[in-house]
């Protein structure tokens, strides 16, 4: 599982630009079926953040949404054709939740990765 | 069957519908969770995911807002050798870490080769030295001077250290370095609240939900000596936590699509009080004096 996540990190990386700094974790958990990974997350008043998800190595296999502390939705990437990232910025600090899960007739099972970067 | 991965328990329990706030435990707010999903087994599994506040993140912070910089309240980068074991090397690579990343940022050249220094012997030491690979360290040398781009190389360290550990399965390491690095910004922090700045006030209020998430993650591991015997000090700041009020407010979220951007409208306004302030410092300086023995 590690090298399939390993190399699945380092394509997801390239939805990272250059100058956007990583928070210094890798988000990783092995889905099957329609198991959902999610973790919480703070988004900082006035930064901007990029968040990048992939599972395999092909793009648009893994759906994830930003939902806010009371579980409304604020962001799914079936809406924006399964974009394997987006960028967020809060005008004031807020508590999100990121869950991913695989997509609907796609993989059967797979290395979900999501990575988090922001810069000023 | 719709399973759950993963439930960051602290969350959760801020984000429970009203009608059902008398249930207050992480594995009861699962169960709701998953009958707004349709009704299926849940499965709670070890792969626990926790998103901590970046040492990095928070010395950007602490230059766009604090006093200047301060050699004397961080850690001597000649002091590697106060942590005889895995445990306190762990944290003390964190708290390294966020001294390089915070000595970084004010074109401190020879101090921060001093602090890659100490955290490449720290990661030498346990075993982690596929954090710091050649070609980083030279990028960093060749980068002195432009904090912007030591801060992405820092973080990148971070990053790397953190594959590295949860690869070997060494998830106890890992979260030992996020608690290392966010104790010492979080300290760093609380020094320049102390002078009265309101930005950094603030910002120790907001940090509420991520020390939360990162209890929840040091409990994954109760064998850990070295997490058990910080509980204490852990216990101490908790609590202190538990008085700082946030109320959320929803507000719809615009986007816009030509930078594939949203831009979120809500947030949480954060109370504490000012016992509850000096508390929390007072006790940040302790936890941290156990991590660091400084």
């Amino acid at each position: 599982m590690h090298a399939q996540c390993d190399t699945t990190v380092t394509l997801c990386e390239r939805f990272m630009p250059e100058d956007y700094i990583s928070d210094g974790q890798t988000y990783r958990a092995f889905l099957v079926d329609d198991e959902i990974a999610e973790f919480s997350t703070t988004f900082f008043a006035g930064v901007n953040y990029r968040v990048a998800v992939m599972t395999g190595t092909e793009n648009g296999k893994l759906e994830f949404r930003l939902l806010d502390e009371h579980r409304n939705l604020l962001f799914s990437s079936k809406d924006y054709d399964m974009t394997p990232f987006w960028n967020f910025r809060a005008e004031s600090t807020q508590e999100c939740v990121i869950e991913a899960e695989l997509k609907k007739g796609g993989l059967d099972s797979g290395c979900a990765v999501i990575l988090i970067s922001f810069s000023r | 069957m719709r399973f759950l991965i993963f439930l960051s328990v602290i969350v959760l329990i801020g984000c429970q519908d009203p009608a059902n706030k008398e249930q207050e435990s992480g594995d009861s707010l699962t169960t709701l969770d998953a009958q707004k999903e349709g009704g299926s087994d849940i499965i709670m599994v070890d792969g626990a995911l926790f998103s901590i506040p970046s040492p990095v993140e928070a010395a950007l912070f602490i230059k766009d807002n604090g006093s200047g910089f301060r050699e004397d309240i961080l850690l001597n980068p000649n002091s590697t050798d106060l942590y005889p074991t895995s445990a306190q090397k762990a944290m003390a690579l964190g708290a390294y870490g966020a001294e390089l990343g915070y000595v970084s940022m004010y074109e401190q050249n020879d101090r921060s080769l001093s602090y890659m220094g100490a955290a490449r012997k720290l990661a030498d030491d346990i075993g982690m030295t596929g954090a710091f690979s050649e070609d980083l360290v030279r990028r960093f040398s060749n980068n002195l001077g432009i904090p912007d781009s030591l801060v992405v190389l820092v973080s990148d360290i971070y990053k790397a250290g953190d594959l590295y550990l949860k690869n070997n399965d060494r998830n106890d390491i890992a979260a030992l370095v996020l608690l290392g690095g966010w104790v010492e910004s979080f300290y760093i922090t609380c020094t320049e609240a102390e002078k009265g700045n309101i930005a950094f006030h603030k910002r120790i209020a907001e940090q509420k939900e991520g020390l939360m998430r990162l209890k929840a993650m040091l409990d994954m591991y109760p064998e850990n000596v070295a997490i058990r015997e910080l509980k204490p000090q852990m216990d101490n700041l908790i609590n202190d936590f538990n008085n700082v009020k946030a109320n959320y407010v929803f507000k719809r979220p615009e986007v816009i699509n030509a930078k594939q951007l949203t831009v979120l409208k809500g947030g949480s306004v954060h109370e504490m009080d000012e016992t509850t302030f000096k508390n929390i410092i007072a006790h940040t300086k302790e936890l941290r004096k156990a991590i660091t023995r400084n």
